[in-house]
């Protein structure tokens, strides 16, 4: 069991008929950091207010250090919270906000002043104590809050859409710079975030939500190659998908898609029901090589330039239907409209997997 | 050239300022113009109602206000019973509504407008029926009557004020002290009072100088011996119309424009600020 890691099991939440968490679980290790990504309205604010303690569960554990903390108010709970719209208290001054959850422990002020004084440094606020919340930057408010949520030496610290308020100039360089102060602190800490960029550069792993359950966790990089769902695929990244089924050919392991092409495949058919095939647009060759044992006849339909990549519209031969790869612009052959190619598609770039 | 037609704008524009005008002179003529009249005339030397404006002036209508204890009697009790009344008004009406503000609950809207329906009901009809309600609750202390009423008509004001600043409270704010380890009631007292102020004393304000000229709802309480100065006021104009009216009403004025005045200053400041605090 981890020191202070989060353990959310099976939890359930219902809103009238609408299960807004339906038997999620995820965990997060002592001083990872997870980033709970999914679409709005997919329960991941609700799974965030359920481990905050404010709302109650229906069934489920959440367990932090080992400890179940279901049972406990949310004051009682230890969780640092940086909220969406940051909730900094506009009445007091940017000290009186970071020391207020110390106050309620009753730390004395001497301990207080010199641990607001080491976060302010860490968070890079240093002269501005006697200000007010909203004499701030969007960003420096973001900071305050920040540095409020980890005065109290919180177990967990959970993030809510921590970039979504910022200027979006603004928001790459704050990603960077939130990482690095995450990193700094140690603390086990989970991002709510509807945002992939966000949830990619802020975390070591990310569980993706849809429809009050969690489809998958893994680094972004686990998740983007190997994508558990059509859903998965499609929200993180590029995804072209092709319906089809399985089917045992001559040399292994083939997929056969609706439009009628026949796709060889090296993951070993398991015993999911499987009805789709995924492939990044990326990893589709434009034209095919000599060895591709998958080659899909296909016809350029236009090219249209965005700077670093083109994109290639083709229409499949079979079926008719329009697929868009990006080639890049310094590539050697680019196609020209109506040009007649056979799209090449590596056995291990295909993902089978089931529509969710 | 030919000259443009005016556009619509430009006559709800000027019809809009005509409108002001003549309202601005309707409260200047019916509002003001007495008051000052009542004023001068409470100086009046004169033994008689005279035509205005007086021809000497004397301090005669005061000094016989101090002579008369009634009237002395009547602003103790009125002073009494308006800083009772408010205080109670405002402690129950900003917590019915907190209460009210805090989420939504099956029959909260019928229980919003009992708490503003007193609004709407005719004074003399609640004055009658606290009456009936106190003799049934054995209640015949006539300062707890005038308190009961004199509660139940304020109660909408200090309920719709707190309710309008408490609505520009985000949530968020009160999860987020209680995030950093303060129980609800402490989140309460650090955040959402302070917030809060300007609107509970905007309502305590309103409940005072309701109270404070309150005639209806105390006629049907008070008893001979305790009497509001309103009250004692009409009783004596019916008794003998003489200045004293003049100076007593001057005074009463007086009284209320000060406070009014002294708790401006206190909410209005804070207001200066307030509106620094919701920005954004």
């Amino acid at each position: 069991m981890n020191s202070s890691g989060l353990d959310v099991v099976n939890v359930v939440k219902r809103f009238g008929d609408h299960a807004a968490v339906d038997g999620a679980s995820l965990s997060v290790k002592d001083g990872e950091i997870v980033a709970l990504l999914g679409p709005s309205g997919c329960g991941k604010t609700t799974t965030l207010r359920l481990i905050a303690g404010f709302e109650a569960l229906d069934a489920g554990t959440i367990a932090i250090g080992g400890a179940d903390i279901a049972k406990l108010p949310p004051y009682r709970r230890d969780i640092g919270l940086v909220f969406q719209d940051y909730a900094l208290f506009p009445h007091l001054t940017v000290a009186d906000n970071i020391n207020y959850g110390m106050k309620q422990r009753g730390i004395s002020k001497i301990k207080r002043d010199s641990r607001r004084r080491e976060l302010m440094r860490l968070t890079r606020l240093e002269g501005f104590d006697e200000r007010r919340p909203l004499a701030l930057s969007g960003g420096q408010q973001q900071r305050v809050a920040l540095a409020r949520a980890l005065a109290i030496s919180p177990k967990l610290l959970l993030l809510d859409e921590p970039l979504s308020n910022l200027d979006a100039k603004l928001r790459e360089t704050l990603r960077i710079e939130l990482r690095e102060i995450l990193r700094g602190v140690g603390t086990t800490t989970l991002v709510v975030t509807h945002d992939q960029t966000e949830a990619i550069g802020l975390a070591d792993r990310i569980a993706l939500m849809n429809r009050g359950r969690i489809v998958q966790i893994g680094t972004a990089r686990e998740i983007y190659e190997e994508p558990a769902t059509r859903f998965v695929a499609e929200f993180i990244g590029r995804s072209i998908w092709f319906p089809g089924h399985l089917k045992q050919g001559t040399h292994g392991a083939e997929f056969l898609t609706d439009d009628g092409f026949a796709l060889r495949i090296n993951a070993p058919a398991n015993a999911r029901a499987v009805n789709g095939l995924s492939i990044r647009p990326e990893h589709v060759r434009l034209s095919a090589r000599p060895n591709d044992v998958s080659r899909i006849p296909a016809t350029v339909m236009s090219v249209e330039f965005f700077g670093a990549e083109l994109i290639v519209a083709c229409r499949l031969n079979s079926g008719g239907r329009v697929i868009r790869i990006p080639i890049r612009t310094d590539d050697e052959a680019i196609p020209v409209a109506g040009a007649s190619v056979e799209l090449g598609i590596s056995p291990d770039r295909c993902k089978v997997v089931a529509d969710d | 050239m030919t000259r443009m037609p005016p556009s619509v704008g430009t006559v709800v524009d000027w019809a809009a300022g005509v409108m002001f005008r003549i309202l601005f002179a309707a409260s200047v003529l019916f509002l003001v113009i007495p008051i000052v009249v009542s004023v001068v005339l409470s100086f009046d030397d004169r033994q008689f109602l005279g035509p205005f404006p007086p021809t000497q002036f004397s301090l005669r209508w005061y000094r016989s206000f101090l002579d008369n204890p009634a009237y002395l009697e009547g602003l103790i009790v009125s002073l009494k019973l308006a800083v009772l009344s408010t205080l109670i008004s405002t402690a129950a009406g900003a917590s019915a509504a907190y209460v009210l503000s805090a989420g939504r609950w099956p029959g909260r809207d019928v229980v919003e407008m009992l708490f503003l329906s007193p609004k709407f009901v005719p004074t003399v009809v609640i004055g009658f029926s606290i009456l009936g309600f106190a003799s049934a609750i054995q209640v015949f202390d006539p300062f707890t009557r005038l308190i009961m009423g004199h509660v139940v008509i304020t109660i909408p004001f200090t309920v719709r004020a707190t309710l309008a600043s408490l609505i520009g409270i985000k949530r968020s704010l009160m999860e987020a002290a209680i995030s950093l380890g303060a129980p609800p009631w402490r989140a309460f007292l650090d955040v959402t009072l302070p917030l809060a102020r300007t609107g509970i004393v905007a309502g305590g304000l309103m409940a005072f100088v309701l109270s404070f000229d309150e005639v209806a709802v105390s006629l049907f309480l008070s008893d001979p011996f305790t009497q509001t100065l309103p009250i004692v006021l009409v009783a004596e104009m019916r008794a003998n119309l003489n200045l004293t009216v003049a100076a007593v009403s001057t005074v009463f004025a007086a009284v209320t424009v000060l406070i009014v005045f002294f708790l401006d200053r206190v909410v209005g400041l804070d207001r200066v600020i307030g509106q620094g605090l919701y920005r954004g």
